[in-house]
């Protein structure tokens, strides 16, 4: 079988360029849809912040350290942006829709406070526009006058107690100050902040570029579609009846396929490094092995199984769409059911992006190498059997 | 030499399409087999060249039951199946190295059987460039490549011009006429006359006929 593999891969270099440049074009087309699904991601991190204008804090101390205290160490950080402005320029902003609304706190509020009296702050917001989005943003509005108001109370009542005690100076006044801080803020410590679904330290991003690397794969796959689809199975049979065994010629078949997406992948990979659009290491390539062997494996099956080649790309397309969407290939997986979730992680499509995505922290699981393999065994398997029941299919 | 096949039978599922299949050729000889599309033709040629197996029978060469010694059968039996069996983006050069040393190719095409196929014509024309003809010729070179003495040929020139019949047809004279024994399904008349002796399966059953030219009479025996 040493000429049989030698043409094979003769034929491969024959078909490469034409595959590579396909290939890149794909390649192309899905590093802008993740570039832009990872910008919008953050730009919708940061749009999710709502925009508050606080009016009337300019100038006044204790205002403007309940306001740093607010914008630094409180929880409300992450969900609120307080923005420190003069009157009209609130009105303006939140015309523009720059700010979602705007609270003034009157002249004397703080000399009122600290008689123990509330003075009450304007709070202004597009009350005219009806929708869920504005309930909302009215409801986190109100809540944030709330916690402004108690908390520079509690500052000045701090102050207060302090002078009052004789402690008007040195670190007791802080330390009671951040002690107080520490009480009002502590509430964070009522909810938990859980990250997109993944168990290791993964971020979005890395998240997000193994599941682009699983439908990239899947594309190149389908890109060989031409010349993997078999529509006449004539050489094998003469090879065949030549004691050319059908198992020997689908190793061989295998055997170059692997090495052409191995190929494809490679240079696209480093084309990715050399652009500086991601960073990537042997290590990573090294990961690449067993994934192109399972869902390279996947498609040399699906291309067994079909005699023509529309119907073969058809095939591989939808089974690919349909495998990375459940994988959450295109979604974070947590987002679907438990059932989907636990169908995910045996998939050979799951398993090759999670192995994908822990490579980039330079973590190989030896039992995902394994699953890997052996899906890829069990998939050229089937391929061999079915091969073997076309080579011998001659009716007429 | 001669060729005895014996009792091949061929079942599809309860299906029988072949049926006690009996035949003896001589040396020299060429036996063409006929009838109507999907009777067991190309099915028979299959198994005698090893690709399926029959349910039952034997195909004996000099005593030696070719289905069932694959060595023997590969050295003496050349086959050339219905379709393409070349690898499209390679040239013509590229797929007979699958079956010929580098050697014996270059030998072939100056004064061989590779020479009298015409194959240096296109040596280094892609088969999925080449012409229906070029394509058969070269697989009848392929198939040549050990020069096997017994040659099985399922509808060789179907679907080729007449000038590629014509020059396809004198290969297999000479062949013949060399010492092969030829085996091939056809419904061309042109191929008809190549054959010493004619038989027709009907029913999966092997029948003999007695071809005179008259085409309508074999139209309605089939």
């Amino acid at each position: 079988m040493g000429k049989y593999l030698y043409l094979q891969l003769k034929r491969l270099l024959r078909i490469l360029l034409p595959v590579m440049l396909v290939a890149a074009i794909l390649f192309g087309c899905l590093a802008l849809a993740y570039q832009a699904v990872v910008s919008m991601t953050d730009d919708t991190q940061e749009q999710a912040k709502i925009k508050m204008g606080v009016v009337g804090t300019a100038g006044d101390t204790f205002l403007e350290m309940g306001m740093l205290a607010l914008k630094t160490m409180d929880s409300s950080r992450f969900a609120i942006d307080f923005v420190q402005m003069e009157e009209p320029e609130a009105e303006e902003a939140m015309r523009k829709g720059d700010i979602a609304a705007f609270a003034v706190i009157p002249e004397g509020f703080i000399d009122a406070a600290m008689y123990g009296e509330i003075m009450p702050v304007k709070y202004v917001s597009t009350a005219g526009a009806v929708g869920l989005t504005t309930l909302l943003k009215d409801e986190i509005t109100k809540m944030v006058e709330d916690i402004v108001i108690q908390t520079q109370k509690g500052i000045f009542g701090t102050g207060d107690a302090m002078r009052n005690e004789g402690l008007s100076s040195g670190s007791a006044e802080n330390d009671l100050t951040f002690k107080y801080f520490d009480f009002i803020f502590s509430r964070s410590k009522m909810y938990a902040v859980s990250e997109l679904g993944n168990g290791s330290a993964m971020g979005l991003e890395e998240y997000l570029l193994s599941g682009f690397c699983v439908v990239l794969l899947m594309l190149v796959c389908l890109v060989f579609a031409p010349t993997m689809v078999r529509r006449d199975m004539s050489l094998a049979r003469v090879l065949s009846a030549n004691r050319r065994p059908v198992i020997a010629q689908a190793l061989c078949d295998f055997a170059v396929y692997m090495i052409g997406l191995l190929g494809v992948i490679a240079v696209l990979m480093i084309f990715a490094v050399w652009t500086g659009w991601v960073d990537l290491t042997v290590g990573v390539f090294i990961q690449w092995i067993p994934v192109v062997i399972a869902i390279g494996g996947m498609s040399f099956l699906l291309y067994e199984l079909t005699t023509n080649l529309i119907s073969g790309v058809l095939l591989q397309f939808f089974i690919s769409l349909a495998l990375c969407f459940v994988s959450g290939c295109f979604y974070p997986v947590t987002f679907f059911p438990d059932s989907v979730q636990t169908l995910a992680a045996y998939l050979p499509t799951g398993i090759a992006r999670t192995q994908l995505a822990e490579s980039f922290s330079g973590v190989i699981h030896i039992s995902g190498v394994l699953a890997l393999l052996g899906y890829g065994g069990i998939f050229l398997g089937a391929a061999v059997l079915i091969r073997k029941g076309k080579v011998a299919l001659v009716r007429g | 030499m001669q060729i005895e096949i014996k009792n091949i039978s061929k079942n599809f599922k309860k299906k029988a399409v072949l049926r006690d299949i009996t035949l003896t050729v001589e040396q020299g000889k060429c036996i063409g087999i006929l009838g109507a599309n999907g009777c067991g033709k190309s099915t028979l040629l299959s198994i005698l060249a090893g690709v399926q197996p029959g349910n039952s029978g034997s195909f004996l060469c000099d005593g030696v039951d070719l289905l069932k010694d694959a060595r023997k059968r590969a050295q003496l039996v050349g086959y050339v199946p219905q379709g393409t069996p070349l690898i499209e983006e390679l040239t013509a050069w590229d797929n007979l190295l699958l079956w010929y040393d580098r050697a014996a190719l270059k030998k072939e095409l100056e004064s061989g059987v590779l020479q009298l196929l015409g194959i240096g014509d296109f040596l280094k024309v892609p088969v999925s460039k080449m012409s229906g003809g070029m394509k058969k010729r070269l697989s009848i070179g392929c198939a040549m490549a050990k020069k096997p003495p017994i040659l099985l040929l399922d509808e060789p020139t179907a679907a080729l011009d007449l000038a590629c019949k014509q020059h396809i047809s004198e290969y297999l004279q000479h062949y013949k006429n060399s010492g092969g024994i030829l085996l091939l399904t056809t419904h061309d008349v042109m191929e008809l006359s190549l054959c010493d002796a004619w038989y027709i399966i009907r029913d999966g059953v092997l029948t003999p006929f007695q071809y005179d030219g008259d085409v309508g009479k074999l139209v309605e025996s089939l």
